[in-house]
C-alpha cells in the first residue's frame, strides 16, 4: 500500500479544500466527529442563534469597499472569518469598517460594531486618505487582527501599506486557517506555507464558506467614524487615476462562467434562445445552458453548466425550463440562490430552489422584458 | 508430372508448411517477447490448452451456435487433415481408413469455408476484411486441393484419367491453402490465430476466468510498484510496457468485431472501436502503420494517421487519448470476445501511464479527481454532510468498536437528492422488516471505483486504507449497499489488499427479506408496466441478474425485457470515469439506452445504481425522441411501493 500524506478532510475543526481546490475552513454547524444527528438538532437550526456582546474588550477588524451598496463575495467570506476569530475570544466584537455607503443588513453578515466612512475624500483609489483613518481607528481600537479581502479593487494593497507603516505582520495570499495558524501560498503559488496568525491577513476567495448561521448586532459606531482631516501630500496627484485605468468592466457575457455572479440559464423548457440571450443582456445576466440545448446547438459548449460542463458559483442562478437533471444539479451546487422557473412543480430543479415560479419560460421572459421595458422607459 | 503432383508434391508442401509454420512460430514468440517479463506462468499451462478450448472457449462461442459449429468442421477439419497427412505423406502408411479420416477431415474442412463463405458475403460490417477475406478462400482451397489429392493418391480416382490442367490447378489450390494456414504466423495474415488463439489460451493473462465454466474475473488487478520502477509508469506508455502474454493475447484477436458490435461508445459514435484499439497495439508490435486494417475505422479516425514500433509512445502515435477515455469500462467487448481478450484491462493500463505520469486528465475528470483527494467525495461535498439523508430516520450510526448485524454503505448516493431518495426507500424497508443496521459514521470514503478506473491508483489505494481502517473498527456480519460500483469494489478489489467482507446489493438483499417473509408484498402492482435495467458492475462484473428480475416478478406485474439486458446489458455511461470526460461522439450513450427501453412500449425503466440513474434520469425528450420518456425509477421504489410502505 503506497501511503502518500494527505490532507485529512475529516480532521475536526480543520480547513479542506472544496471544488476546484478552494480551501474552507471547518464551519460552526458542523457536527464533531462521531456525534450522531438527532432530528431536534435539525429543526433547532431554523432559529438563527443571536451573538451580542454588550462591552467589548477586545477587537478584531475587517476593512472593505462597498460596491453599490453591496458587498461581494469575498467580502462575505472575510466577514465570515472575522467573525470566527472574534469569537474565540470573550468580549471580543467584529468591527466592520467600510469604505463606501451600505445597504445591506449587517447582522446577517456576522458584524457586531460598523464603521461606515463614506466620505468624499475615501472614494477611488485614495490610500493615503484610507491609510491615515486605518491608523486612526487602530490607534483607538486597538485590534487583535485586521483582516482584508485579497480583492481585485485594492483592498490588499491597502493591508500591505498598513503593515509597513505601522510595522505590524501580515500573511497575504490566506488561503485557510484555523485557531492558531494560517496556510498560504509563497513563491508565486508554487508552494505553501503554515505560520502562526498574523497582525494582518489577506484572504483569498474561497477560504472560507460565508454560511451566517447566526445574527448579530450591527451597532452603528457613528462617533468612531468621525475620522479628523489629514491633508495628505505623500500621494501623487493623479494617483486616483491608476486603479480607474487598470480596471475595466466586464459585460455579463464575457465574464467566465465559473467566475460568474448572476447567471440566467436555459433548458428544454425555452424555445426562443433570441430572447433568452435578450433577457439575459438587459438583466445583466451572464448566460449558461442545459447540456440538452448546447447538444442541440442552441448554446455553445462553453456555456453547458453540469457535472460534465462547468461548476458555477453564481449568488444567483436562474434556471429557466430546467428539469434539474442529477448532473445539472451536480453543477450548481455552490450556487447561494437558486431560482426556478418550471411548468412541473414537482421536478427536481423546484425541490433544490430557493424560489420557484410554475409558469411557462416563454411567457415568463416576455412578461420580465415587458416589466424591463418599462422601467428603462421610465428612467429614461 | 503427375504422378509427381500426386504423389510427391502433397509431402513437399508439408514440409515446407512445417518449416514455414516453425518460422512463424519462432517470428510471434520474437514479437511477444517484446512486452515484459510477466508473472511465473508455468510451460506446462500447454497442456490445459485442449480443456481450455473445448470447455471454456467453447462456452463463449457457443453462444452464436453458427459460427461455433463452423470452427468445429474448419479447424477440425484443417488440424486432422494435417495430423493425418504426415503418417500418410511421411512415412507412406496407406491404409483405407487412414485415407478415409483425411477425406473425411478435408471435407469437414470443406463444410467450414463453406460457412465462413456464407457468413462474410453479406459483409457485415463488424467483419474485417482486406486479409481476412483470404480465410474461406484458404480453407475451400485447402480443402478441395487436398481432398482431391488425396483421391488420386490413394488410388480410389485414377490420377491418368483427369486431365493435366485439373490436376495442377487442384495442387496450386492445395499450395495456396496450406501456405495460407501455416504461413498466418510468418507472414502476419490471419491463420496466425491458430498459434496465438491457442497459445493465449495457456498464457492467458487472467487464469481465474478458466476457473469453471463461465468464471468471471473481473476485478482490476493492483499496479506492481516495483515494475512500475523498472519499466518508468506506473502503467503502459508503449507497446513494450505490456507483459508479453497481454501482446499475445492481442495477437490472438481475429477482427471478429463482436466487440465493436457491443461497445456502447462505438454505438454512439465516440471516438473508440474496441477491435481497432487492439489492432493499433498489434500495429505497434508488428511495427507498422494501421492501413493494413481492414475493419471499420474508429469513429472519426481516418486510417493511415497512426503506426509505430513497440517503443513508440502509445499516446498519439498508436492511439488518440480521446479513444481511451470514450471507454465506459463496461466490459461489453470483454464479455462478447471469442478469444477471451481483456480489452479494459488494456484501456486502464494506458489510463495509468495518461494519469500517475503524464498527468493528462480531461478536465473535468480532474477536477472529480482532486475533489476526492480533498474531500473524500467525487462532488467535493463536505463529508460531514454524508449521513444528512437519514436524519429524521433515526438511523444508527456506528460508533468505533460497535457491532451491528447489517453495516448499511450509502456511498457517493448519500449526497444528491435524486440518490438519497433510494437510501431513504432501503433504509425504511429494513426497518419494516425488523433488521439491526448502522450506517458508517462520517469518515466514510468514496470507495475508490472512479480513482482506479480513471487510472489513479494511489488515490484508489488511498481509499481503500480509509475504508479498510473504518471498516476493522466495527464488527458487522455483512455489508449492504444499493451501489453495484460499492458492491463490485468491496467483494472484488478490496480482497487485493486483504478486505473479505460478505456483501449484499440490495436487490439481493430485499429479495432476500421478501423470501424470508420480513416484508410481503400487498399487491402486486399492475398499473404500470416496466423494464430493468442490468447495471454492468452488477450484471455483467458480478453476475446478479436473476436477483432483480426475481425481486421485480414479486412485486410487479408486467415486465419486458430489453433486447439488450442481462449480461448483455447496454451501458448507461457512467461507468469508468466516461461521465465526466464526457468525449463528444454523434449520439449520447443514455439516450440510446433510453431508446432501448422505449423500443419494449413501457412506462417505467427500473435501475438499480445511482449512476445509472443519474445518466438515465438526465436524458431529456427532444423532438427526434421515440415518444414520452419512461420514468425512471429505482427498485427500492418499486418494491417500497408493492409492500405499501
Amino acid at each position: 500500500m503506497n501511503s502518500i500524506p494527505r490532507i485529512d478532510p475529516h480532521a475536526a475543526n480543520r480547513g479542506f479544500l472544496a471544488a476546484s481546490g478552494r480551501k474552507r475552513i471547518a464551519r460552526g454547524r458542523d457536527l464533531a466527529e462521531g456525534e450522531a444527528f438527532t432530528a431536534s438538532q435539525q429543526s433547532a437550526q431554523h432559529q438563527l442563534p443571536q451573538i451580542v456582546i454588550k462591552d467589548p474588550k477586545e477587537f478584531v477588524l475587517v476593512c472593505l469597499h462597498s460596491r453599490e451598496g453591496t458587498l461581494s463575495n469575498l467580502d462575505r467570506e472575510v466577514l465570515y472569518v472575522g467573525r470566527v476569530l472574534a469569537g474565540r475570544r470573550t468580549d471580543c466584537a467584529l468591527t466592520v469598517i467600510v469604505f463606501g455607503d451600505l445597504e445591506i443588513d449587517m447582522r446577517q453578515h456576522g458584524a457586531d460594531r460598523v464603521i461606515i466612512l463614506k466620505d468624499d475624500r475615501y472614494t477611488g483609489y485614495n490610500q493615503e486618505e484610507k491609510l491615515s483613518a486605518l491608523e486612526h481607528l487602530i490607534d483607538k481600537l486597538k485590534p487583535q487582527n485586521i483582516l482584508f479581502g485579497e480583492s481585485a479593487e485594492g483592498d490588499g494593497d491597502l493591508a500591505r501599506r498598513l503593515a509597513v507603516r505601522q510595522n505590524m505582520s501580515i500573511a497575504p495570499g490566506v488561503i485557510e486557517l484555523d485557531d492558531n495558524k494560517v496556510r498560504r501560498f509563497c513563491d508565486g503559488g508554487w508552494q505553501q506555507g503554515t505560520h502562526e496568525l498574523t497582525d494582518i491577513l489577506i484572504l483569498n476567495s474561497g477560504t472560507a464558506e460565508a454560511d451566517f448561521d447566526f445574527e448579530t448586532q450591527a451597532l452603528m459606531e457613528n462617533k468612531l467614524a468621525q475620522i479628523p482631516t489629514k491633508a495628505s501630500t505623500k500621494e501623487p496627484a493623479n494617483a486616483s487615476k491608476v486603479l480607474q485605468e487598470m480596471m475595466r468592466s466586464l459585460s455579463a457575457n464575457e465574464v467566465p462562467l465559473e467566475e460568474a455572479n448572476f447567471i440566467l440559464s436555459g433548458g428544454n423548457g425555452v424555445k426562443d434562445f433570441d430572447k433568452l440571450l435578450r433577457l439575459a443582456k438587459a438583466i445583466g445576466a451572464s448566460v449558461g445552458g442545459s447540456r440538452v440545448v448546447v447538444d442541440d446547438g442552441k448554446l455553445p459548449r462553453e456555456c453547458q453548466v453540469g457535472a460534465t460542463g462547468k461548476t458555477v458559483v453564481a449568488s444567483v442562478y436562474i434556471a429557466v425550463g430546467i428539469s434539474g437533471a442529477v448532473q445539472h444539479l451536480q453543477g450548481i451546487k455552490d450556487c447561494r440562490y437558486v431560482v426556478a422557473v418550471n411548468l412541473d412543480e414537482s421536478c427536481d430543479m423546484v425541490k433544490r430552489a430557493d424560489l420557484s415560479l410554475i409558469c411557462d419560460a416563454e411567457e415568463w421572459m416576455d412578461s420580465m422584458l415587458e416589466l424591463l421595458g418599462e422601467e428603462s422607459r421610465k428612467s429614461a | 508430372m503427375q504422378g509427381f503432383l500426386v504423389n510427391q508434391l502433397p509431402l513437399l508442401l508439408l514440409g515446407i508448411a512445417l518449416l514455414g509454420f516453425t518460422a512463424g512460430v519462432i517470428k510471434r514468440i520474437g514479437l511477444w517477447r517484446q512486452g515484459r517479463h510477466d508473472q511465473a506462468l508455468k510451460l506446462s499451462n500447454i497442456f490445459f490448452i485442449p480443456k481450455r478450448y473445448l470447455v471454456d472457449l467453447h462456452h463463449i462461442v457457443a453462444r452464436d451456435t453458427y459460427i461455433a459449429n463452423t470452427h468445429i468442421a474448419a479447424a477440425g477439419g484443417v488440424v486432422a487433415s494435417v495430423l493425418l497427412m504426415i503418417p500418410i505423406y511421411g512415412f507412406g502408411l496407406t491404409n483405407f481408413y487412414l485415407y478415409m479420416a483425411l477425406f473425411l477431415a478435408t471435407f469437414s474442412a470443406f463444410i467450414g469455408g463453406i460457412f465462413v463463405w456464407r457468413r462474410r458475403s453479406g459483409r457485415p460490417s463488424r467483419l474485417s476484411r482486406g486479409k481476412w477475406n483470404g480465410v474461406p478462400i484458404a480453407l475451400l482451397s485447402f480443402s478441395i486441393g487436398f481432398g482431391f489429392l488425396t483421391l488420386f493418391q490413394s488410388g480410389y480416382i485414377n490420377a491418368n484419367s483427369v486431365s493435366i490442367i485439373s490436376i495442377v490447378v487442384l495442387s496450386a489450390l492445395a499450395t495456396l491453402g496450406i501456405f495460407e494456414i501455416a504461413g498466418g504466423g510468418l507472414l502476419n495474415r490471419p491463420f496466425k490465430h491458430l498459434l496465438s488463439g491457442s497459445l493465449h489460451l495457456a498464457f492467458h493473462p487472467r487464469q481465474a476466468r478458466f476457473k469453471s465454466k463461465g468464471a468471471l474475473s473481473t476485478d482490476l488487478k493492483p499496479v506492481d510498484w516495483e515494475v512500475a520502477k523498472e519499466i518508468g509508469t506506473p502503467g503502459v506508455k508503449s507497446v513494450k510496457d505490456f507483459a508479453w502474454n497481454r501482446l499475445l493475447s492481442f495477437d490472438a484477436c481475429i477482427e471478429c468485431g463482436k466487440c465493436e458490435t457491443a461497445c456502447p461508445a462505438f454505438a454512439a459514435e465516440q471516438p473508440l472501436n474496441p477491435k481497432k484499439l487492439i489492432q493499433d497495439f498489434v500495429a505497434g508490435m508488428e511495427n507498422r502503420n494501421d492501413l493494413a486494417y481492414a475493419g471499420s475505422p474508429t469513429p472519426g479516425i481516418p486510417l493511415g494517421e497512426h503506426g509505430g514500433n513497440s517503443s513508440s509512445p502509445i499516446i498519439s502515435d498508436l492511439v488518440e487519448e480521446d479513444t481511451i477515455w470514450s471507454c465506459t469500462s463496461c466490459r461489453a467487448c470483454v464479455q462478447e470476445c471469442p478469444m477471451m481478450i481483456e480489452h479494459v484491462d488494456a484501456i486502464i493500463d494506458v489510463r495509468r501511464d495518461l494519469t500517475m505520469r503524464r498527468g493528462n486528465i480531461p478536465e473535468t475528470t480532474a477536477e472529480a479527481l482532486e475533489n476526492l483527494r480533498q474531500t473524500d467525495n467525487i462532488g467535493g461535498n463536505d463529508p460531514k454532510q454524508r449521513a444528512n439523508w437519514s436524519l429524521d430516520l433515526g438511523v444508527a450510526m456506528l460508533k468505533d468498536g460497535e457491532k451491528t448485524d447489517v453495516l448499511f454503505w450509502p456511498g457517493e448516493a448519500a449526497f444528491e437528492l435524486k440518490h438519497q431518495k433510494t437510501l431513504r426507500l432501503v433504509a425504511q424497508l429494513m426497518q419494516k422488516a425488523g433488521i439491526e443496521f448502522a450506517i458508517p459514521d462520517l469518515r466514510e470514503a468514496d470507495i475508490g471505483d472512479f480513482a482506479r478506473r480513471v487510472g489513479e491508483e494511489v488515490l484508489f489505494e488511498t481509499m481503500v486504507k480509509k475504508n479498510m481502517d473504518l471498516l476493522s473498527n466495527y464488527t458487522f456480519n455483512k455489508i449492504v449497499t444499493a451501489d453495484p460500483h460499492v458492491y463490485h469494489s468491496l467483494k472484488n478489489e478490496y480482497s487485493s489488499y486483504g478486505g473479505d467482507y460478505q456483501i449484499f446489493h440490495h436487490t439481493e438483499f430485499l429479495l432476500q427479506m421478501l423470501e424470508e417473509g420480513k416484508i410481503s408484498v400487498k399487491e402486486k402492482i399492475s398499473d404500470r408496466t416496466y423494464t430493468y435495467h442490468d447495471p454492468c458492475y452488477l450484471g455483467r462484473y458480478n453476475s446478479v441478474v436473476d436477483a432483480p428480475r426475481a425481486l421485480l416478478a414479486m412485486t410487479v406485474e408486467n415486465i419486458t425485457e430489453m433486447d439488450k439486458s442481462g449480461m448483455n446489458s447496454r451501458c448507461c455511461g457512467w461507468g469508468g470515469g466516461a461521465a465526466f470526460s464526457d468525449i463528444p461522439g454523434k449520439r449520447r450513450i443514455p439516450d440510446m439506452r433510453m431508446e432501448d427501453a422505449q423500443q419494449t412500449k413501457v412506462d417505467t425503466l427500473v435501475v438499480s445504481c445511482p449512476n445509472c440513474m443519474t445518466m438515465l434520469d438526465g436524458v431529456v425528450a427532444t423532438s427526434e425522441s421515440l415518444g414520452p420518456l419512461p420514468e425512471v425509477v429505482d427498485i427500492a421504489e418499486v418494491t417500497a411501493r408493492a409492500v405499501a410502505l
